[in-house]
């Protein structure tokens, strides 16, 4: 089965429109990037797109919303099974940026985007 | 409990009214009012002009009222600390017609017994008016014109009369009065309440409780349009078009804030609450102005807003004592130049209830207004040692206009105190600057919550179910 | 207090300009009005962030805490919840926090002051005024630091990043974003959000439309959109009711110049910011400015990058004994021609720069000119870009006023 699909690069400002052939689940031709990442980044899109999860996890110890990520791109249909068990993940201690929360999961590590019930400066003046 | 009066409606002039009768010993008032806080309704969108008393026909309660009251402006802002300005108006003409309406304004103007008009000639008016346009002929100068903030006169006036004893009844809907021997019996969505004396000055809605047959408010909307603080010096005085039969017509004027206000426009509108704008109305200020002002700087619209006339079909202030109903006092179909009025009316009504058989005992001791102090307009020694005192007026909410939390606590927690975003804005400007509260909003909320011992959930934007926020999802795993 | 150089800001501009200051050998002070330094950052969660800088994709609060661990590292000193009342010619600056109120006096300023949003009234959307009308910024702080949604219902003014970046954000927190409309006929954003916030959760973009009604008493229940014609102007009929309860405006944004205002310094109307030289100096002699209160920008990174000239600048200006302004001695003066919108910095005061611009229109395949003196001194071909995205040249052999400007093909360069 012959499919041919239209991706607009993102890897750079250009936003080549590369057309990728797709043939029983294989890449079978890429025409239209200007470069080797478009190439890679339009064939991966095609047949397994990746993305990065962003999202926030709520802390009452430090009454404060904690920015979290996915260290690696995951596989974009898994984003909605990985969030519900980011929300419910519980942190009672203080969090430095890139602590691991939750180990492996569809491949991934959530680690925490930055740090969380710590002084970040002695309050001076 | 049977209150002495009850006052049905905490706009201008019902706190005025509540204030007034603070200053005696009664045996309870209260002051109901649908909103959250006072001046609401009709007293939060108008052109917050002190009018001078030419335009309103001899011999109405209009005319009586709107020139008294002019003269009691000034005094009464002193004492209640709210901004008020003396900066006089101009009647513009632009045609012959206009000359003759100018002419007639004039002598309506001097039977009504207002001070200090005169005709002015089109170099006279340039002068006084440098951007005005030149195709002007002359104006009508009227010295007396001032301007006022109108939503800080109801609010100070309730403050006021809280203060001094008057019980708030806010978010307080009347559904119906009827009276049984000698007691009004007010239903309210809050429950009953019974007084012997009502007022009515219910704004929009004053005709259902008027118990007068044949007389009908017709609400009519105004659109408005505001302009940034870089414009407010763009003239000096109040600046009106000569007036239709629709009202004062489109006016150009500086606020008492520092901005500019264009507007209003006149429709006739169903429903009392209609404050919706539109993009005719805001097409008939734009052509409506640039026959003032021809180089005026659109692009400097910071937003626009739209209130609602209480119109009257008797074409005046119904002022008086009900003749079917003893012991109603209705003050109802208070357009313009009703906040110019208000102060004269509010005497008025207490010695109408005074005729009506109330007893009235003078209450030695009356508390004044504090004023609100912004720590912008301290000097720096004073604000240091606020700060001092209480930390809380260092931390800076409102970056536009420079208001601390401090003075958001304030704000709620003084009577008639503000209960939503909104009423915040109106008391300390926080969410009135350039930035229309997109800074602050996640600040003043959390402060009202905390304040007013509610989830954020509940703060309201205006009172009502105009709630901002509309799901917590701060979800965790586990229980506190 | 005194001190060498003051940065008034704390963002990804004020924390670059703060370090580079400090490695110039100048005492610095940083003022911050929130609780910590990040500015902006804070609340931009999604990754996108120092790609540039550090060559690696990394969220905004991770892009930030790069620089606030070196910051950690110096003896700068930082004042947080601290606000600049007012800034005078001469470098004074009026601050206050809970400390109270104080004067801080330097011998350079360097303004990272970021920008603002438009709100509604400055597009006048005609309607009602129920809640549920945010701008992007204020819904995407409401969302992201303080844990609450706005809306479940949404429709998006704007196709701006912020625009883009808040229909993602939505949709991962459970409300349904039904459009983006955006009223030019292209996005203004970059094509990587496109893809990853609209296309990925299949959400429409309606170029062309904009929102000329909002319904609603006390809370939105819906807005009405139009179609535009080629002037932005609605099209009669085209209206059609989308029932929402979250209107998100993302309009436009406009550098922060109140304290510029304050010190006198000359604001270019094109750009919203100050005239800067290529020093990142502004009309007042010692006062440097940099990030989006400069003007603004799509790539924190750039922001960053700005901030690190203005500090050094700003450093050795302290350290200098002449304290004239660069603009006021014999300064190139840098124009927009054809195809460009603006240009940053508007003057040059040595023989090279790097020149910022925003386009007037999309292009692609274009081929930009940098003119001095009617010289071709550089040629950017294959140019393929929109507004929304800026454009960094750097140039040198600028010995003359200078154009930047797109050539169309068949027309000679300059004509």
């Amino acid at each position: 089965m012959d499919n041919t699909k239209k991706i607009t690069c993102i890897i750079c400002p250009r936003g080549c429109i590369i057309d990728v052939k797709v043939e029983n689940g294989e890449v079978k031709s890429i025409k239209g990037n200007q470069c080797r990442r478009g190439a890679d980044y339009a064939s991966t899109e095609v047949l397994h797109p990746k993305r990065v999860i962003t999202t926030t996890v709520y802390v009452p110890a430090f009454d404060c919303m904690l920015p979290v990520r996915s260290d690696k791109p995951v596989p974009k249909e898994k984003i909605k099974d990985i969030i519900p068990v980011i929300k419910g993940l519980s942190i009672r201690r203080p969090v430095r940026m890139g602590d691991v929360l939750i180990r492996d999961i569809e491949g991934v590590n959530i680690i925490a985007s930055s740090d969380m019930g710590m002084e970040q400066f002695q309050h001076t003046n | 409990m049977v209150f002495d009066v009850a006052i049905i409606g905490a706009g201008v002039c019902g706190s005025l009214i509540a204030r007034e009768l603070s200053k005696f010993f009664l045996d309870g008032c209260c002051l109901i009012d649908r909103y959250p806080e006072p001046g609401c309704g009709t007293s939060r969108a108008n052109s917050a002009i002190v009018h001078a008393g030419y335009d309103a026909k001899e011999g109405t309660q209009k005319a009586y009222f709107n020139v008294l009251g002019c003269e009691m402006m000034e005094p009464l802002c002193r004492e209640l600390h709210v901004s008020y300005k003396r900066i006089g108006s101009m009647v513009l003409s632009f045609d012959e017609a206009d000359d003759g309406v100018l002419q007639q304004l004039l002598e309506r103007g001097k039977k009504n017994g207002v001070a200090g008009i005169e005709l002015l000639s089109r170099e006279q008016v340039i002068e006084m008016e440098p951007n005005i346009s030149k195709n002007v002929r002359g104006a009508l100068y009227a010295k007396t014109t001032g301007i006022v903030s109108p939503y800080e006169l109801s609010i100070a006036a309730a403050e006021n009369a809280i203060d001094n004893g008057v019980t708030p009844m806010f978010d307080t809907t009347v559904h119906n009065i009827s009276k049984q021997d000698d007691c009004f019996i007010i239903q309210t969505d809050n429950g009953e309440v019974k007084a012997r004396y009502v007022v009515n000055c219910a704004g929009v809605y004053a005709d259902r409780f008027a118990g007068e047959p044949g007389f009908k408010i017709q609400p009519r909307k105004g659109e408005y349009l505001l302009l940034d603080k870089r414009m407010g010096g763009y003239v000096n005085h109040v600046l009106f078009q000569t007036p239709t039969k629709a009202g004062k017509g489109i006016l150009v004027a500086p606020t008492v804030h520092g901005n500019l206000l264009l507007g209003p426009t006149s429709e006739e509108t169903d429903d009392p609450e209609d404050t919706e704008t539109t993009a005719a109305g805001m097409q008939k200020i734009i052509s409506s102005v640039l026959r003032t002002v021809p180089d005026i700087d659109l692009s400097m619209v910071i937003t626009s807003f739209a209130g609602v006339r209480a119109t009257p079909n008797t074409d005046d202030f119904l002022v008086r004592a009900s003749d079917h109903v003893p012991g109603l006092i209705n003050a109802a179909g208070i357009e313009s130049p009703g906040l110019t009025a208000a102060p004269a009316i509010a005497k008025h009504v207490v010695s109408l209830l005074a005729k009506q058989g109330l007893k009235l005992a003078e209450k030695p001791g009356h508390k004044p207004r504090k004023p609100i102090r912004l720590l912008q307009d301290m000097a720096i020694e004073e604000r240091n040692k606020l700060i001092r005192e209480n930390p809380a007026y260092g931390r800076i909410v409102c970056r536009c206009e420079g208001i601390s939390e401090g003075e958001v606590v304030d704000a709620i927690r003084r009577n008639a105190g503000a209960r939503t975003v909104d009423g915040v804005k109106r008391r300390v400007r926080a969410g009135m600057g350039r930035c229309q509260g997109g800074f602050c909003l996640p600040s003043v909320i959390e402060i009202l919550a905390r304040e007013l011992g509610v989830s954020p959930l509940e703060i309201t934007k205006s009172g009502g179910s105009s709630v901002l926020l509309v799901e917590d999802i701060r979800r965790c795993a586990y229980d506190d | 207090m005194t001190t060498d150089v003051l940065v008034i800001g704390g963002g990804p501009a004020g924390m670059a300009a703060a370090l580079s200051a400090r490695d110039n050998g100048a005492d610095v002070v940083l003022i911050e009005r929130d609780k910590r330094l990040g500015g902006i950052l804070n609340q931009c969660i999604h990754p996108g962030f120092g790609l540039a800088v550090f060559g690696q994709e990394l969220t905004g609060p991770e892009f930030a805490g790069r620089y606030i661990q070196r910051i950690r590292e110096t003896d700068i000193k930082v004042m947080l919840g601290t606000i600049a009342l007012s800034l005078s010619k001469d470098g004074t600056a009026v601050a206050q926090s809970e400390e109270g109120i104080q004067e801080i006096r330097a011998k350079a300023v360097v303004l990272a002051t970021g920008c603002r949003e438009r709100p509604r009234g400055a597009i006048n959307i005609p309607g009602t005024r129920p809640a549920g009308v945010f701008s992007a910024g204020t819904a995407q702080k409401l969302i992201n630091c303080c844990g609450y949604l706005p809306g479940k219902r949404a429709v998006i003014l704007g196709s701006g990043d912020i625009g883009l970046i808040m229909a993602r954000r939505l949709t991962l927190e459970g409300a349904k974003v039904e459009a983006v409309c955006e009223i030019l006929p292209y996005s203004s954003g970059l094509k990587r959000n496109i893809v990853q916030c609209l296309d990925d959760f299949g959400i429409p973009l309606l170029l062309s439309h904009t929102v000329t009604r909002i319904f609603g008493k006390d809370r939105l229940s819906g807005v009405e959109i139009s179609k535009v014609d080629e002037s932005r102007k609605p099209i009669k009929g085209t209206e059609r009711r989308i029932d929402c309860d979250l209107l998100l405006l993302s309009v436009g944004l406009k550098p922060e110049i109140e304290l510029c205002v304050d010190a006198g310094i000359e604001i270019d109307p094109v750009t919203g910011g100050p005239y800067v030289d290529d020093r990142m100096e502004t009309s007042a002699p010692g006062i440097f400015t940099c990030g989006n209160g400069l003007h603004v920008h799509d790539l924190a990174d750039y922001a960053a990058e700005e901030g690190e000239r203005a500090g050094k600048n700003a450093a050795e200006y302290a350290k200098s004994i002449t304290k004239n302004s660069a603009l006021a001695v014999k300064c190139y003066k840098v124009r927009a021609g054809r195809g460009v919108r603006s240009v940053v910095p508007q003057y040059v005061s040595s023989g090279e720069a790097l020149i910022s611009i925003r386009l007037s229109e999309p292009v692609n395949n274009a081929e930009l000119l940098v003119l001095s003196g009617g010289d071709i001194i550089k040629r950017v071909k294959k140019l393929s870009f929109t507004p929304g995205e800026m454009v960094r040249i750097p140039v040198k052999g600028i010995t003359s006023d200078v154009t930047v400007e797109l050539k169309r093909k068949g027309v000679a360069a300059g004509g």
